[in-house]
C-alpha cells in the first residue's frame, strides 16, 4: 500500500518536473525571439544614432552652423547637451522599443505573449510620460529664467521667489499631464488642479479687482512707465 | 542671390516714375509723432531750399501705421515764407514728398529699409535720415549731413551732438568704445539716429539679408555705422548741436532696446570678423560743422535705483551669468555689489562685455536672455560712472569716457582671444 502511494507520489513529482521543464523549454524560443529583437533593436539603434549624428555633423560643417536653432532651444531650456546627443538618445531608445514591440508580435499566441504585449504596450505610454516630464522640466527652466530676468530688470523684489513659483507651477502641470498620460490618479489630479487654479484666479480677482484696485492701478502704471523715466538716465 | 526688396505701393511706384532721378533724398521714419513731425518737415524743406536750391530733392516719410495726424501733417506742412526763415535763400519750387507706410516688422529699421529702396529707385546721390521726434533740428542739419557727401566725397556721415554726460549711456559705455576698439574709427555717436550716406551705400544697406531681426528695429543705427566702417567707406562726423527730442515712447523700454542694439553689434562682429581682427588703436574721424557749447537739459539721475537694481541682480542672476561669464567676472560683480560704494571698474566691465560677445557667438544662451541679463550690469557701470563724475565738470566726464574707450582699445587683444576661444 505504502509502496504504491510512494510510486504515485514519485510519478506525480516527475510529471510536475516534466511539465516545468516543458514550460521552460516552451519559453526558450520566445526568449530567443525577444533577445534577437532586442539585439536587432540595439544594433539598428546604434546605426541610426551614428547616421543621425553624422548628418548633423556634416550639416554643421557645410553651413558653419554654430548657432543652430536646435542648440538655442536646448540652451533656452537649460540643457547643456548638444543636439546630436539628444537626437542620438531619442532615436536609439525609440528603435529599441519598436524592435521589442515587433519581437513580441512575432511570438506564438499564449500567456507569455499576453504578458509581454501588455508590458511592451505600456512602454510607449511610459516614454510619452517621461518625455512630458522632460519637456516640463525644460519649459519650467525657460519660464523660471524669463520670470527671473524680467522681474530683476523691472526691479521687483520678489524676483527669485516668483521665478521659483513659476517653475514649480509649470513642472507640476507637466507632471500632472504625465501622470494623466499614465492613467494614474486621474480624477484626483483634475480635482486638485481645478481647486488650485480656481483659488489662484479668485485670489487675484479679489486682490486686484476689489481689495486693491487703486494699488493695482498704481503698480501697473508705474511698471508701464519707461525705465528711462524711473532712473533718470537716457540710455541711447 | 539678390536680396528680397521691400514692396512699394502702386502710389509710391507712380510717384517714383513721376519724379525720376533725384540728387538728394531726406528720409523721416515716423510713428505717431504729430507733436514734432511738422517742425522736422519744416526744417528739412527750409534746409533743402537754402543749402541745395539747385538740387532735385525729395522728402520721404516712411510711417509705421500712425493712428494720429502724423502723415497728414507731413503732407500739409508748409514752411511759410522761406525768405523770412532763411533771410538770403532763393527758394526754387516746392520739395517733392513721398509719404508711405512701410512693410515688415514694426521698427525704425523697417522704416529705413523702405527709404533705402526708394533712394535706390530714384538713384539718389546723397541721402540723410532724421528722427521724427526731434525738437532741436534746424535747416543746417540737412546741410551738415548731406554736404560732406555731395561736395567732399564722403560716403557716411555720423552725427556729433552736444549731449549731457548722462544722456546716451549705452553709447558711452558699450557701443562707442567697443566700435572704436574693434574697427579703429572714433565715431562718437554711432547710434545717434540722424545720418547722411551716399546712394551707393543705401543700396549696400538694402542688400542686408536679415530684415526680420533686430536690424529692423533699434539695431538699424549701429548696423549702418558698422557697415560703413567695416567696409572701409569714407566716413565723417557733423556737429549738429544739441539733440532734444520728445520724451521716449513708453513702449520702448531699456531691456528690448539694449537687446536690439547690442545683439546687432555682436552679430556684426561675427559678420565682419576679418575687418576688426588685428586692428589696434584708433584714429579720429573728420568733423564737419562748428562745435560750440550748448546749454543742455539736466538729466536727474536716481542713483539709488541703479544701485539697488545692480545689487539685486548680483544676488539673483549668477545662475544665468554662469553660462557665459568667467569666475573672475562673477567675482568682480559680487565684489562690486558688496562694496559700500559701487565701483564696477573698467577692466571688469570690458571683460564682461567681451565674454558676453563670445557667449553670444557660441550661443551660450538665447540672445534676448544673454543681453537682457547684461542690463543690470550695465546699470551698475552707469552708476559707477555717475558716482565718479557727478561732482566734476562736463569736460572731466568726457575725459573719463575717453579713458574708458582707451581701456577698451588696450583690451582689444583680450577681446580677440576670448572671441577666438569660442569653440
Amino acid at each position: 500500500m505504502e509502496t504504491t502511494m510512494g510510486k504515485n507520489l514519485g510519478q506525480q513529482i516527475a510529471l510536475a518536473f516534466e511539465r516545468l521543464v516543458d514550460a521552460f523549454l516552451s519559453v526558450v524560443p520566445a526568449a530567443l525571439v525577444i533577445l534577437a529583437a532586442l539585439l536587432v533593436g540595439v544594433l539598428t539603434g546604434l546605426l541610426l544614432r551614428t547616421l543621425l549624428r553624422l548628418a548633423i555633423y556634416l550639416r554643421r560643417r557645410v553651413r558653419g552652423d554654430e548657432a543652430s536653432s536646435s542648440r538655442q532651444l536646448l540652451r533656452a531650456a537649460g540643457l547643456k547637451a548638444e543636439p546630436e546627443r539628444v537626437v542620438g538618445i531619442v532615436s536609439f531608445w525609440t528603435t529599441v522599443v519598436v524592435s521589442l514591440a515587433v519581437g513580441v508580435n512575432a511570438l506564438e499566441p499564449g500567456a507569455l505573449r499576453s504578458v509581454l504585449s501588455e508590458a511592451v504596450g505600456f512602454l510607449p505610454r511610459l516614454l510619452g510620460a517621461v518625455l512630458l516630464a522632460v519637456v516640463g522640466v525644460g519649459v519650467g527652466a525657460l519660464v523660471r529664467r524669463s520670470v527671473l530676468l524680467g522681474a530683476v530688470n523691472a526691479g521687483l523684489p520678489w524676483a527669485r521667489a516668483g521665478a521659483r513659483a513659476a517653475y514649480v507651477l509649470v513642472v507640476a502641470s507637466f507632471a500632472a499631464a504625465a501622470l494623466d498620460h499614465l492613467g494614474v490618479g486621474r480624477s484626483i489630479l483634475v480635482a486638485a488642479f481645478s481647486i488650485f487654479g480656481g483659488a489662484i484666479a479668485l485670489t487675484l480677482a479679489l486682490a486686484f479687482g476689489l481689495g486693491a484696485r487703486d494699488l493695482a492701478r498704481g503698480w501697473l502704471e508705474k511698471k508701464l512707465r519707461a525705465e528711462e523715466e524711473e532712473s533718470g538716465i537716457r540710455h541711447v | 542671390m539678390s536680396p528680397r526688396l521691400p514692396p512699394l505701393s502702386a502710389e509710391v511706384a507712380e510717384a517714383i516714375a513721376r519724379i525720376g532721378k533725384v540728387d538728394v533724398l531726406v528720409g523721416i521714419p515716423s510713428f505717431n509723432n504729430e507733436r514734432t513731425i511738422g517742425h522736422v518737415v519744416r526744417a528739412v524743406v527750409a534746409g533743402l531750399a537754402r543749402h541745395f536750391p539747385d538740387a532735385k530733392a525729395v522728402l520721404v516719410n516712411s510711417d509705421g501705421g500712425s493712428t494720429d495726424r502724423t502723415r497728414e501733417l507731413v503732407e500739409r506742412t508748409e514752411v511759410g515764407s522761406l525768405a523770412e526763415i532763411l533771410v538770403d535763400a532763393v527758394p526754387s519750387g516746392t520739395t517733392a514728398k513721398i509719404i508711405t507706410p512701410y512693410r515688415g516688422i514694426p521698427g525704425k529699421g523697417s522704416a529705413f529699409r523702405t527709404v533705402f529702396r526708394i533712394a535706390a529707385e530714384l538713384e539718389a546721390k546723397a541721402c540723410c535720415v532724421l528722427d521724427s521726434d526731434l525738437r532741436s533740428v534746424t535747416p543746417e542739419w540737412v546741410e551738415l549731413l548731406l554736404e560732406p557727401i555731395v561736395t567732399h566725397g564722403y560716403e557716411f556721415v555720423a552725427p556729433l551732438y552736444a549731449r549731457h554726460r548722462y544722456d546716451g549711456t549705452i553709447t558711452n559705455t558699450i557701443v562707442y568704445p567697443l566700435t572704436r576698439a574693434l574697427y579703429g574709427q572714433q565715431i562718437r555717436q554711432p547710434i545717434g539716429g540722424d545720418f547722411g550716406f551716399s546712394g551707393d551705400l543705401a543700396a549696400r544697406f538694402l542688400e542686408f539679408e536679415d530684415w526680420e531681426g533686430p536690424v529692423a528695429q533699434y539695431g538699424i543705427d549701429i548696423f549702418m555705422t558698422t557697415t560703413a566702417v567695416a567696409e572701409k567707406r569714407k566716413v565723417a562726423q557733423s556737429f549738429l548741436g544739441a539733440k532734444i527730442h520728445d520724451p521716449k515712447d513708453p513702449g520702448s523700454d531699456l531691456a528690448p532696446m539694449m537687446v536690439q542694439v547690442v545683439s546687432t553689434l555682436f552679430t556684426l562682429m561675427e559678420r565682419y570678423e576679418k575687418s576688426w581682427k588685428g586692428v589696434s588703436g584708433s584714429e579720429p574721424v573728420p568733423v564737419f560743422g562748428f562745435p560750440y557749447a550748448v546749454g543742455l537739459e539736466p538729466v536727474p539721475v536716481k542713483l539709488d535705483r541703479l544701485l539697488s537694481q545692480y545689487r539685486q541682480a548680483a544676488h539673483d542672476l549668477p545662475p544665468i551669468w554662469e553660462s557665459f561669464l568667467s569666475k573672475r567676472s562673477l567675482a568682480a560683480i559680487r565684489e562690486a555689489a558688496h562694496a559700500p560704494a559701487l565701483a564696477l571698474g573698467d577692466e571688469a566691465w570690458i571683460r564682461i562685455v567681451a565674454e558676453a560677445a563670445a557667449g553670444f557667438r557660441r550661443r551660450a544662451l538665447p540672445p534676448a536672455t544673454l543681453i537682457g541679463s547684461l542690463v543690470p550690469l550695465y546699470l551698475g557701470k552707469v552708476a559707477t560712472f555717475v558716482a565718479e563724475t557727478e561732482a566734476g565738470s562736463a569736460e572731466e566726464a568726457e575725459i573719463r569716457l575717453e579713458e574708458l574707450a582707451l581701456a577698451y582699445e588696450k583690451a582689444k587683444g583680450e577681446i580677440e582671444t576670448l572671441w577666438g576661444a569660442t569653440p
